[in-house]
């Protein structure tokens, strides 16, 4: 059975640029949403995990951002291009929920435990090298202001480039343009002034 | 250094890698490197950040996983009240391996990661290996595999499963007595060692479920997601999803589930296509041709062969977007005797292929073409239901649409593709706002598919229709059921905003 196995590596990326599948998803067959939904999900979630700012709710902020692709996927047009509309979609829920979260949580601003609790979630599963490298991203990712921060995990994480992230923040390319080197900036500076991430970076991509 | 100067390199060095420097910038930036250490660091960091793009987020749970992508797919916000788990399609598996088998079914079912992060649901899989001990089978679920050319995947005994490039698997073994793929798209070729009394291998697609006992067939969900079994050796059991009506396809039969026809004759291509995918062809074809030295003239051997290059060249030109060359070799096969029986199915492909490169005007000419020419074929019925598609939403033309739809609805009132004939039909009349004819396409839709994909759509046209009309009593109703059975549907909030208007909530 190690055959199978080896075949269905990287093929949840492949499935997400099908056309053929995603334009059966989007006219309502349900074994067609279902495998793009199985697909999709390591995408929304790791777009969510980067860009909420928060850890709390991850899973929650996940699962909304699914509900709302899969109630808005009838609507799709562009079956080429369905990456960058998901993104799209999940990029707006986060926003509007991180904005609900702000409104609340700004009454009791030291409270937020994560703070300063770096590593509190981190679960056996976790002790990967690549996993704490990316539970420290989004831990430095966290303090950035949200608008910079999504322009730099849209550039960093998801090889977008300037005009795409204009599209997808709805905003000019100029302004694209300086939120992605801005919140590439800090990141960066962020992570230099960390002393537990130069060995990670060594270590992650040997 | 001066701070000034840190400043500006560290902006330039966060650039991303796409974005250019200009020569001058780059020697300023090399020199200051040389004496800042701190800019140096920052460089190697810009360097090494492209590699973040390959880091994906810590796993969650696979039962958590399954758990969000199944609410999603039912429109369940997180925290909204839950059905039971395992209502719905996996009852019937269930049933068949008995209830103290179905904890650990239910468990492996939820497992879907099992593929993708080796290492991290080990712990997980362990547990699952000491359940399975204890219950005695060995169930694994492998989701969406891809298959090469020619090279099949094994299964349990000597069982086989070959598949098209472009297909798409979900394998279930279940238990010993129990093996389900189910076909998402794609053809596959099966080969199934006989089995025991009471031991089953399923090939499940959108159209039905395809049992087996002991034989070699093919099972195809092609573009439009209708479903074709052919059989090779042997004989299978073919269930229709919809009718619940199961028939028979025996050797060189095949069957579409959903038209009227029931189990034809396969054509010599269709199987040879099946077997080609297998590996087996080669030694048929020459075999056949030293038979056909000897019975043939070498001149007939020599133009049937070069037909056979017709059909092939023009799957080749498609496949690699050849578009031009492609419509050439298909007039070529049009001409040949042996392979004109490919057309159809050769024109159905290009037009997707026009389609998919968006050139909207030369699909439809296609379709138009394979409407025209090959009207009896199922391909070309299908094809009306695919150009109403495009006129309807790439070109903007929904009268006709409107046409093909009802061309096909007319032609195939039962056809697979009814369904999807007419939700296009009621979107297109609601395009053109004729009202009434939308109001007889939603009553009719109900009628024949109650719980079909697009009933929550349907029902709120109808419902808007009697809300308009001044019947407020049938819209509520309409309304109501979309609340119940959709409730966190966007369909759902259009329905309340209908019972608003009625003057109730
Ligand atoms: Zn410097």
């Amino acid at each position: 059975m190690h055959t199978v196995q080896a075949k269905t590596q990287g093929n949840k990326t492949e499935i997400l640029k099908n056309a053929e599948l995603v334009e059966r998803a989007v006219s309502g067959d349900p074994m067609a949403r279902e495998a793009l939904a199985v697909a999709a999900f390591p995408r929304v979630r790791k777009l969510v995990y980067l860009s909420y700012g928060n850890r709390y709710d991850i899973d929650d902020v996940t699962q909304i951002a699914m509900v709302t692709v899969f109630r808005d996927l009838p609507g799709l047009r562009n079956y080429d291009r369905f990456t960058a509309w998901l993104d799209t979609v999940v990029y707006n829920v986060v926003r509007t929920q991180g904005r609900k979260r702000i409104r609340f949580t700004s009454l009791f601003a030291d409270a937020d435990p994560s703070q300063d609790s770096r590593h509190w979630d981190i679960t056996p599963e976790d002790e990967q090298v690549g996993h704490q490298l990316i539970n420290l991203l989004q831990h430095h990712l966290n303090r950035i202001a949200p608008r910079k921060r999504n322009a730099a995990v849209m550039s960093i994480f998801f090889g977008y480039v300037d005009s795409e992230v204009a599209q997808i923040m709805d905003c000019s390319v100029e302004t694209a343009k300086k939120r992605i080197q801005h919140g590439r900036k800090e990141l960066m500076e962020r992570v230099l002034k960390d002393p537990g991430c130069s060995g990670l970076l060594k270590e992650a991509f040997q | 250094m001066s701070n000034t100067m840190c400043r500006w390199v560290s902006m330039k060095l966060a650039k991303p890698p796409t974005e250019y420097l200009l020569e001058h910038e780059k020697r300023i930036i090399e020199e200051h490197l040389q004496d800042c250490l701190h800019c140096s660091d920052l460089k190697e960091l810009s360097d090494e950040m492209r590699q973040w793009a390959k880091l994906s987020a810590p796993a969650v749970s696979p039962f958590k996983e399954r758990k969000i992508i199944t609410d999603a797919l039912e429109g369940r916000m997180p925290g909204s009240s839950r059905e039971p788990l395992f209502a719905g399609r996996l009852a019937p598996w269930m049933a068949v391996a008995g209830i103290a088998a179905a904890v650990v079914i239910a468990f492996v079912l939820f497992w879907p990661g099992a593929q993708d992060n080796g290492e991290q649901s080990n712990e997980l899989r362990q547990q699952v290996a000491k359940k399975i001990e204890t219950e005695t089978i060995a169930p694994k679920a492998y989701n969406l595999i891809q298959f090469e050319k020619s090279t099949p995947v094994k299964l349990m005994r000597e069982d086989k499963v070959w598949g098209t490039e472009h297909a798409l698997v979900n394998l279930n073994i279940l238990s010993n007595e129990l093996t389900r793929i189910e076909l998402i798209q794609g053809r596959i070729v099966v080969e199934v060692t006989k089995r025991k009394a009471g031991e089953k291998f399923e090939v499940v697609g959108p159209g039905g479920v395809v049992e087996v006992v002991g034989t070699i067939f093919s099972v195809e969900v092609d573009d439009l997601g209708v479903q074709h079994v052919r059989v090779l050796r042997g004989k299978v059991k073919v269930n229709n999803k919809r009718s619940g009506k199961t028939s028979v396809v025996s050797k060189n039969h095949q069957l579409t589930i959903g038209d009227d026809k029931g189990s034809v004759i396969a054509s010599k291509q269709e199987l040879d296509s099946d077997r080609e995918l297998m590996g087996t062809l080669k030694a048929n074809i020459r075999s056949a041709q030293a038979g056909n030295n000897g019975s043939r003239g070498a001149a007939k051997d020599k133009s049937s062969r070069t037909e056979q290059n017709a059909t092939k060249l023009a799957q080749k030109a498609i496949k690699e977007k050849r578009l031009g060359e492609a419509r050439r070799h298909i007039e070529e096969a049009q001409q040949s005797d042996t392979q004109s029986q490919d057309v159809p199915d050769l024109l159905a492909r290009l037009a997707r292929a026009y389609r998919q490169q968006q050139n909207y005007a030369a699909a439809e000419a296609i379709y138009k073409q394979l409407i025209g020419d090959y009207s009896r074929t199922t391909a070309a019925q299908n094809a009306m239901v695919a150009l109403a598609q495009l006129e309807l939403n790439a070109l903007g033309k929904p009268n006709v649409a409107l046409a093909y739809f009802d061309t096909y609805l007319a032609s195939v009132p039962s056809g697979y593709l009814s369904e999807t004939a007419l939700i296009g039909k009621a979107r297109a009349l609601r395009q053109i706002g004729n009202d009434s004819a939308l109001f007889q396409t939603s009553n009719n839709y109900l009628a024949k598919f109650g719980k079909g994909s697009f009933a929550s759509e349907m029902l709120l046209y109808r419902g808007q229709i009697h809300q308009q009309t001044g019947k407020c009593g049938l819209a509520q109703k309409d309304f109501k059921a979309i609340i119940t059975r959709w409730p966190d549907s966007r369909k759902a909030t259009q329905a309340r905003e209908g019972l608003a208007a009625c003057g109730t909530n």
